[in-house]
């Protein structure tokens, strides 16, 4: 069974690697992610195939990482773009000035 | 973490990166750094001399990580290594893995080729950094001279904070040798307060209710300086306890509570108390394979309180019923203060039923035959150490035997690598721990495979005229690896003799050591004298049965109520 993650990377070198690294020496294998930039730092999203290891230890694995500032455990897959992010896309997409009502308009 | 205060200096002209690198180390309360110099770190060795740093030439790179790691274990300080690139870097790989398994504080420095030259497979070019990201807590390519004070101060917080760990930083050269103003400005980083897990009310219940209670110490205990802590505890409750491997020495060894050491090689007596237990009060420990055996019946019957600085380790191996993650001294100290009402007659079989079992597997030194039984040989060692004794060890047979038998009183005087098991840790850590602790008598106890793995640092002892007493048990062959093969894999040998061995007394005065060889009970009491008594660096060289084996043994697989039980020879 997969368990999927939301990871805020901070803007550190080698903090993907280091974070997709563990996850695989952990025993969990990757089985899809997204990335984009969010702030200084990145959004990782994962989705893992822990062959019966407990999700929830590997959360706190990951937490344990200086490079993490926080982690959580999703409902939905790493590749469904949520809400938050169309709004977010089409934010970026206008002017400042009439970006807030399309964010409403999706909401 | 916040920065919060700085050490300003104000001076208006320029200095170079590397100058400004010492300068940090320094104002960190670094005063000894071991390590080898190469291309690519030249610039950090010229800023070395006058720095009041103390510089130990190692003679491999693998001797300075391994030495960063005894000092650090006994001081509790941050150790401090540093390699050039390229191979200099990669021979630092084992130490770093060794630190990291067995949780010590360790900032590894590497020079690096510049950044320009950075993805070239430029000389000596290798991504250290890259290397080492499973093998560390944290590490650091510093880009920009600039960031040379926070990247060091942030780097020793780290390798000390919460769980302890090492961390790498590697600097590009063109880094060292740029130019930047002469004004540091240190940054502070603060640890945030220890909070009180919820579940204390209920491990204090746990306890009070308990009529099979059993403390399993682990080597977090040292790790988090708690050791009043957990004797505080033990005292009050009155609670028998095991101990880990690296657990040895947090509550002395030979306390009326102590039924030793847990697992693999652990005491019989102490194995079968952790199978009868009806509650384990684990501090500090991580439920090692080595230490529970088939983990599926590992205290069958008990129930699991955890604590640990580190929340990771909770539930990984085994289920706790209460789980108090954080700062193992306040955990202790909370859990002491609300047990204010423990019934001594409740457990009054249990540890009546404890001193039975420890009774009745009582080591005995009254082997048969000729040879020189190393256990006893190393219990007298331990007895004539007196109270300052700390031993280093390296891995294998005697490792074993060490743990067994030599009495451990203080924290911070058993050196082992328990993670790792890294052959040849024993010299170097042993020449780290005698620097960090002038005052104290180290000894390194070694085998004749694993002195071999880091020979070349009795150099270094000599070169600094490092007190460090070497006792070399010899058996001629792998011990370890043979007794294995003896038992599990049908007395097909492979690859275990050493008979060919250099003569070890001769090889130690080539390297301007004092040294004697002994192979007979009667030169043991003679031997144990000089060793301790004649002053300098020395090497007694002590040839034992080739056909001696560490009992007892649980064979992989097995819970630790299994354990083989052979002749002593």
């Amino acid at each position: 069974m997969s368990a999927h993650f939301e990871i805020h990377l901070k803007s550190a070198e080698g903090a993907l690697l280091r974070t997709l690294g563990l996850v695989q020496r952990r025993g969990f294998r990757v089985a899809e992610m997204a990335l984009r930039g969010d702030g200084d730092g990145q959004m990782l999203r994962l989705s893992v195939d822990g062959q019966g290891r407990c999700p929830d230890l590997l959360a706190r694995q990951i937490m344990r990482l200086h490079d993490v500032a926080e982690v959580q455990r999703i409902e939905h897959e790493p590749w469904q773009a949520t809400v938050a992010d169309c709004a977010r896309a089409l934010a970026n997409l206008v002017p400042a000035s009439s970006a807030r009502p399309i964010a409403e308009m999706v909401r | 973490m916040s920065t919060v205060s700085a050490t300003p200096k104000s001076r208006s002209q320029t200095i170079r990166g590397a100058h400004l690198f010492v300068r940090c180390l320094r104002e960190l309360g670094v005063d000894t750094v071991f390590g080898y110099p190469g291309g690519a770190i030249m610039p950090i060795y010229d800023a070395l001399p006058q720095s009041g740093i103390t510089h130990i030439l190692t003679r491999h790179e693998q001797g300075a990580a391994l030495a960063a790691d005894g000092y650090a274990r006994v001081s509790n300080r941050v150790g401090v290594c540093m390699a050039t690139s390229g191979p200099g870097a990669t021979n630092l790989v084992t130490g770093l893995a060794n630190s990291m398994l067995d949780s010590v504080p360790v900032v590894a420095i590497t020079g690096q080729v510049a950044t320009g030259l950075m993805g070239t497979d430029a000389f000596q070019e290798v991504d250290v950094f890259g290397i080492t990201l499973p093998i560390v807590k944290h590490s650091y390519i510093i880009r920009d001279v600039a960031d040379i004070p926070h990247v060091l101060a942030e780097a020793f917080h780290l390798a000390r904070e919460g769980r302890p760990g090492p961390v790498l930083i590697d600097v590009p050269k063109d880094v060292t040798v740029a130019e930047i103003e002469d004004a540091l400005t240190l940054p502070v980083f603060e640890t945030a307060r220890p909070q009180l897990p919820p579940a204390i009310g209920l491990a204090a219940e746990a306890m009070a209710a308990a009529r099979k209670p059993l403390f399993y110490l682990g080597g977090g205990i040292e790790l988090a300086g708690c050791e009043d802590a957990i004797r505080a505890l033990v005292d009050q409750t009155g609670f028998p306890f095991v101990a880990t491997l690296k657990g040895l020495g947090s509550v002395p060894t030979d306390h009326p509570q102590a039924l030793g050491m847990l697992g693999m090689h652990g005491n019989q007596g102490a194995n079968l108390a952790v199978q009868e237990s009806d509650l384990l009060i684990v501090a500090g420990a991580r439920f090692d394979d080595r230490a529970t055996g088939k983990l599926d019946e590992f205290a069958p019957h008990a129930r699991v309180i955890h604590m640990d600085g580190d929340p990771a380790e909770i539930g990984k191996l085994r289920h706790a019923d209460v789980a108090l993650p954080g700062d193992l001294a306040t955990n202790l100290g909370a859990l002491a203060q609300q047990l204010t009402r423990l019934d001594s007659g409740r457990i009054a079989d249990w540890t009546r039923r404890c001193a039975e079992l420890t009774t009745r597997h009582a080591w005995r030194y009254d082997a048969p035959g000729d040879f020189i039984y190393a256990p006893a040989l190393l219990k007298a060692m331990s007895e004539r150490g007196g109270e300052r004794l700390t031993i280093a060890c390296d891995v294998g047979q005697h490792q074993m035997w060490v743990a067994q038998h030599c009495r451990f009183r203080r924290p911070r005087t058993h050196l082992t690598s328990g993670g790792l098991g890294t052959m040849g840790y024993g010299l170097p850590a042993g020449l780290g721990a005698k620097l960090a602790r002038p005052d104290e008598t180290v000894v390194v106890v070694s085998g004749d495979g694993s002195i071999m793995m880091n020979i070349q640092e009795l150099a270094t002892l000599n070169r600094y005229n490092i007190d460090v007493r070497i006792v070399l048990l010899d058996n001629s062959s792998l011990g370890m690896v043979r007794q294995w093969q003896e038992l599990f894999f049908a007395g097909n040998y492979s690859e275990i003799d050493l008979s060919d061995n250099p003569d070890f007394a001769a090889l130690a005065r080539v390297f301007g050591l004092k040294a004697r060889t002994i192979d007979r009970r009667d030169q043991v009491d003679d031997a144990l004298d000089w060793l301790f008594h004649e002053p300098g660096p020395s090497l007694l060289h002590v040839r034992i049965d080739p056909t001696a084996n560490v009992w007892p043994l649980v064979p992989p697989g097995k819970n630790n109520a299994n354990m083989m039980e052979g002749e002593a020879r």
